[in-house]
């Protein structure tokens, strides 16, 4: 044991030795190591003669259209595993044309973002093209990593038929387009047409109501609890509902678009904080409400619920599990496919939304009309983006713009495991979905639901601030220990917003607040 | 070799005295002692310190007494242990992606696992496997225990091959049973190779994460969430790479600390047998 | 022969343990994903249906990219393997055969050093890797990976290695360097074939090790030289998880190293009479 404490002392003396010695030896190791990385950022980076300027768009000259025109180029594009299948499909048939080669690498989805990120930030080439999801894309956006989109490339990708809350909030930031549109995201509600059709004169003789798709979460719960109490699927069993709770999943997808209905006020416009101070909102009684109202219909999903992800949650409905659903698009054109039960029987909404809302203004509860409907765009949307550390920038951007172009953005919408999501005037056209198959009417149901989704007045866009993870995990870590029963919603929540605020100085409560306000289009 | 061992230490080291955060291309800074200051603070580290300490203990005990079972068991000339033996290692050669997705994902699915239908099925009710806090533990151990028993059986098997038959010859001549034999001459004898052994597993064990990322997500709440898999959700996550490398430093020393103690305590264990 | 009875019962409860998962990978890679998320299933035929689209994935479309995943894990995984095991051999009996002192250093410390170094979380380091190999240009290349995964094998196969060359008796060391054999010989003839169980167990650790490791071959590779374990994440796609394919992928990695171990079976269990009559 002698020997042990020696090396015990030693290893604590060496120790503080380089704590000591610490500053000297990292500067050193700066100078040894001359490129721009996370660990040693230049403060002010040299513009390198071929890297984009991001923020001056137009300096990428316009490649032209003429065949062959990036012989011998290879153009790497990165992305999550699965939808860059079909993406390497229509990049052959650009290679084809323009003489180019394309290479797509697959990163696992998980971890996704934590490997561009790790290679954006130490200066490693990544990929020419990195389709990404908003969240990220924002930071990546606003950290310098990325080149502003040039004209020529905006208006091959239709600039003008993208939505707008599209076009300024995912692929924008700071007021300067960098993104290439892929896919547009909202969460929406689907139930199960059929089984409300059967099961119409039953549940009114049940709950004296008449039963209809809800409108609002407490006719969401009532008609959750009829059907988990009643046998209607045809199978050994059979649920009211199927959400995502699970954290580090999509739980925090799940729980906002639930709280949207109870704490986006219609005469405010901020959501998660507010928009003046930066305060957290979260532990406020509408989230409150939401978080203990959600608590109570977990119970009616199938076994095992809170650890649902996107997956379970989607296969579940459209294996005809659950009567009523909370997710993406992606459940229209996939109930369309082998894997489904449900062809043909599923109704589709904006989500739910709630009978009272509060106002954080006058620090009431309030309602209006109906219940306070506010779809939330959670994930925000797959877009591509083309870092600066690209070799091949007008390739790169030629290449993206054919792939957000509406032909392309309309064929992959129709098809499924692409991951676009209707968000662009082509896709949102009823005819494509009735070329594709769908009857009218559906085509017209599933269209009609997202867009009034995405045109809705009070609808939320993800939040898209520095720090994004952070505040996410959070939050889904007070949401999982409420909903598993660990603390109450309100304590839970309360947590939550002190780290928020934690996160929110750390990180510079002013500089959060001007981007906080400059995505809600406030300014000043 | 040693540059390429060394130089990450001193890098991550080095980390945790400046402000790096993967998402800001802000100035280094150096922030002196600040990252370990809020060390002391962070209650969700003390949380997953709790629970790599519960993984650790827990499913090492475990693992070492199922694998030396089986190792012995599998080293007493059975006809079909050659092919048991092989068998019996594939589980640590499953990728823990794998493992994690279909056994930890699939088979101990609350709602479409075999598990709790075969529990259903013998009248017993089901287990909220993943989603009660307590339980949630347990599963991850189970799962790992499923993955790493082999390691050691592996481990404790190489070592039975270096002990002389000679005085296991001369017990069983002089009337012993197999039970004393065992506890009283190839126990003894095994403890240095299971003091290695158990070091390795734990070492391992101590940065438990791709079987948590893929089971639970740490969840429900923080109730599975290993210290790893913190430092990873920060620093790579959240980019707060400083700060990351701070908490990854406070694992090192508590794993020192326990394999020191753990050291000791074996050793004083063995000394008392020679 | 109670004894043997007890011993077969409980292998037999093990084997079952240790099998019912294997079995469901097996099962699984012939579901559909709505077999497997609605109702648990278990017999082929009786309560489902198999199809073969998880294979016909692996073979047809995502062929190229298996082999090339395998081959890759191959080289990398045996590479790291031979090479820790034999600096971690030279080490460990280098340990255990003479008393090293630096200053306050001594055997037991400079064991525990090596294995300390193996404490830290990986993703505090992994960033470290990646400025060095880029600066190295070891990116996406299967040098890089197998040195880095000697790297932080050889704390662990100098420990076992350690641990072997212990158990080999010194007196026949010693009576080999009577008969006039060289220190190579003695090492070369009499220490390491009986030391070979540790060999082999080593071998495999540090196999194992590099079979399974997914966060640097995630974040040091980018297609060349991506290993499986990041192909088997990759069917964890931005639409759910492929079930089938992922199934049939952990099945058919399986199978290279069933044969390693197959292979070096045989030499775990030392030939006792082969030993002593020596």
């Amino acid at each position: 044991m002698k020997h042990h404490l020696r090396l015990w002392t030693a290893l604590f003396a060496m120790l503080a030795l380089v704590a000591a010695s610490c500053g000297d030896a990292e500067e050193e190791a700066e100078v040894a190591e001359p490129t721009t990385t996370a660990a040693a950022p230049e403060p002010e980076p040299e513009p390198e003669p071929e890297m984009a300027d991001p923020g001056t768009p137009g300096n990428i000259p316009d490649p032209g259209t003429a065949a062959g025109r990036f012989d011998g180029v290879e153009v790497v594009v990165a992305g999550p595993a699965g939808q860059l299948d079909y993406m390497k499909d229509k990049a052959a048939e650009w290679a084809a044309e323009t003489g180019a080669t394309v290479r797509v690498d697959e990163i696992p989805f998980g971890e996704l973002n934590d490997k561009v990120l790790a290679a954006l930030s130490t200066d490693t080439f990544i990929a020419d093209i990195i389709n990404i999801g908003s969240n990220l894309g924002g930071d990546l956006m606003g950290g310098g990593f990325m080149a502003a989109a040039p004209e020529w490339a905006q208006e091959r990708a239709d600039w003008e038929g993208i939505l707008p809350i599209f076009r300024s909030n995912q692929l924008s930031f700071g007021g300067v387009a960098y993104g290439m549109p892929w896919d547009g995201d909202v969460l929406m509600y689907y139930w199960r047409a059929d089984a409300f059709e059967a099961h119409a004169d039953a549940y009114e003789a049940a709950t004296g109501n008449a039963l209809r798709p809800a409108e609002s979460w407490s006719e969401y719960a009532a008609i959750a609890k009829f059907f988990t109490e009643n046998d209607w699927s045809g199978q050994d069993e059979g649920y009211g509902l199927v959400e995502l709770p699970m954290r580090n999943n999509q739980g925090w997808n799940g729980f906002m678009t639930r709280a949207a209905g109870y704490a986006k006020a219609p005469n405010d416009p901020g959501f998660f904080f507010d928009p003046e101070t930066m305060e957290p909102r979260i532990n406020n009684p509408g989230f409150v409400r939401a978080l203990e109202d959600w608590g109570a219909v977990i119970e009616y999903g199938p076994p095992g619920m809170l650890n649902f992800g996107w997956i379970e949650n989607a296969l579940s409905f459209v294996g005809g599990l659950a009567a009523q659903d909370i997710q993406w698009g992606d459940i229209g054109p996939m109930s369309k496919s082998p894997d489904s039960v449900v062809e043909g029987a599923v109704g589709y909404g904006p989500a739910p939304g709630a009978d009272e809302y509060w106002d954080p203004v006058a620090e009431e509860w309030a309602s209006g009309d109906g219940p306070n409907k506010a779809p939330f765009l959670g994930f925000g949307g797959w877009f591509n983006l083309v870092p600066a550390t690209s070799n091949h920038l007008a390739a790169a951007f030629d290449l993206a713009s054919f792939l957000g172009s509406p032909a392309v953005l309309a064929e992959a919408a129709v098809t499924a495991g692409t991951g676009v999501n209707p968000g662009t005037a082509a896709t949102l056209d009823v005819d494509l979905w009735v070329s594709a198959g769908w009857p009218e009417d559906e085509a017209k149901a599933y269209t009609d639901a997202i867009r009034a989704s995405l045109d809705h007045p009070n609808a939320v866009f993800d939040m898209r601030l520095p720090g994004f993870p952070e505040y996410k995990d959070a939050l889904e870590l007070a949401v999982s220990e409420a909903l598993s029963g660990q603390h109450s919603a309100q304590d839970a929540l309360d947590e939550a917003a002190d780290k928020w605020n934690e996160i929110t100085d750390r990180l510079g409560r002013d500089e959060q607040l001007r981007i906080y306000r400059e995505a809600l289009g406030l300014t000043g | 070799m040693l540059a390429l061992s060394i130089f990450p230490l001193i890098f991550s080291l080095g980390l945790t005295f400046t402000n790096v955060n993967l998402f800001r291309r802000t100035p280094l800074r150096f922030v002196g002692l600040e990252n370990w200051a809020r060390i002391f603070s962070d209650e969700a580290l003390l949380e997953t310190l709790i629970n790599t300490v519960i993984f650790v203990g827990g499913g090492v005990a475990i693992q070492y007494a199922l694998g030396l079972a089986l190792a012995v068991a599998l080293n007493q000339g059975l006809r079909e242990q050659r092919l048991m033996r092989v068998l019996f290692l594939l589980p640590m050669m499953v990728s823990p992606i794998a493992v994690g997705f279909i056994i930890g994902r699939m088979v101990f699915s609350e709602g479409f696992g075999p598990i709790n239908d075969m529990l259903d099925a013998l009248g017993l009710p089901a287990v909220a496997w993943v989603t009660s806090p307590g339980v949630a533990k347990w599963t991850i151990i189970l799962v790992d225990t499923w993955q790493w028993t082999p390691l050691m059986m592996l481990l404790i098997l190489v070592g039975l091959q270096g002990i002389p038959g000679e005085p296991i010859q001369a017990a069983r001549v002089d009337g012993a049973s197999e039970w004393q034999i065992f506890r009283h001459i190839v126990f003894p004898l095994l403890l240095p190779v299971s003091i290695t052994a158990i070091l390795i597993r734990a070492l391992e064990a101590f940065k438990i994460i791709d079987i948590i990322r893929v089971v639970t997500g740490g969840g429900p709440g923080r109730a599975t969430e290993s210290v790893t898999a913190y430092v990873y959700n920060v620093g790579a996550k959240q980019g707060d790479l400083a700060y990351a490398a701070s908490a990854a430093y406070v694992l090192l020393f508590v794993v020192i600390g326990v394999s020191f103690l753990a050291l000791y305590v074996m050793r004083r264990v063995q000394a008392r047998y020679e | 022969m109670k004894g043997r009875l007890i011993t077969r019962a409980f292998l037999l409860a093990a084997a079952f343990v240790t099998f019912f998962p294997l079995y469901w990978i097996l099962i699984t890679s012939f579901k559909t994903q709505l077999d497997i998320v609605v109702n648990p299933t278990y017999l082929p035929w009786a309560d489902f249906m198999p199809t073969l689209e998880g294979w016909k994935w692996l073979l047809t479309e995502a062929r190229a990219d298996v082999i090339r995943a395998i081959t890759n894990s191959l080289i990398v995984s045996g590479g790291s393997a031979v090479i820790a095991t034999m600096l971690g051999a030279a080490a460990g009996y280098g340990l255990t055969r003479f008393q090293y002192r630096w200053r306050f250093w001594r055997n037991e410390d400079i064991a525990f050093w090596f294995i300390s170094q193996r404490m830290l979380p990986p993703v505090a380091i992994v960033l470290a890797f990646l400025l060095m190999f880029r600066w190295l240009s070891l990116l996406d290349t299967q040098v890089g990976l197998t040195i880095a995964y000697t790297g932080f094998a050889i704390p662990f196969t100098v420990w076992i290695m350690r641990d072997a060359f212990a158990q080999v008796p010194l007196e026949l060391e010693e009576s080999a360097g009577v008969d006039g054999a060289s220190a190579a010989g003695i090492f070369f003839r009499i220490s390491l074939p009986l030391a070979l169980p540790g060999v082999v167990g080593s071998m495999l650790f540090a196999f194992v090790f590099a079979w399974n490791e997914y966060l640097f071959a995630l974040m040091l590779t980018f297609q060349e030289a991506t290993t499986v374990p990041l192909l088997l994440a990759s069917r964890i796609t931005s639409f759910g998880t492929h079930w089938d394919q992922l199934s049939a992928l952990t099945l058919t990695n399986l199978i290279p190293a069933a044969i390693l171990g197959i292979m070096l079976e045989r030499f775990l269990i030392r030939n006792r009479t082969e030993g002593s009559l020596k």
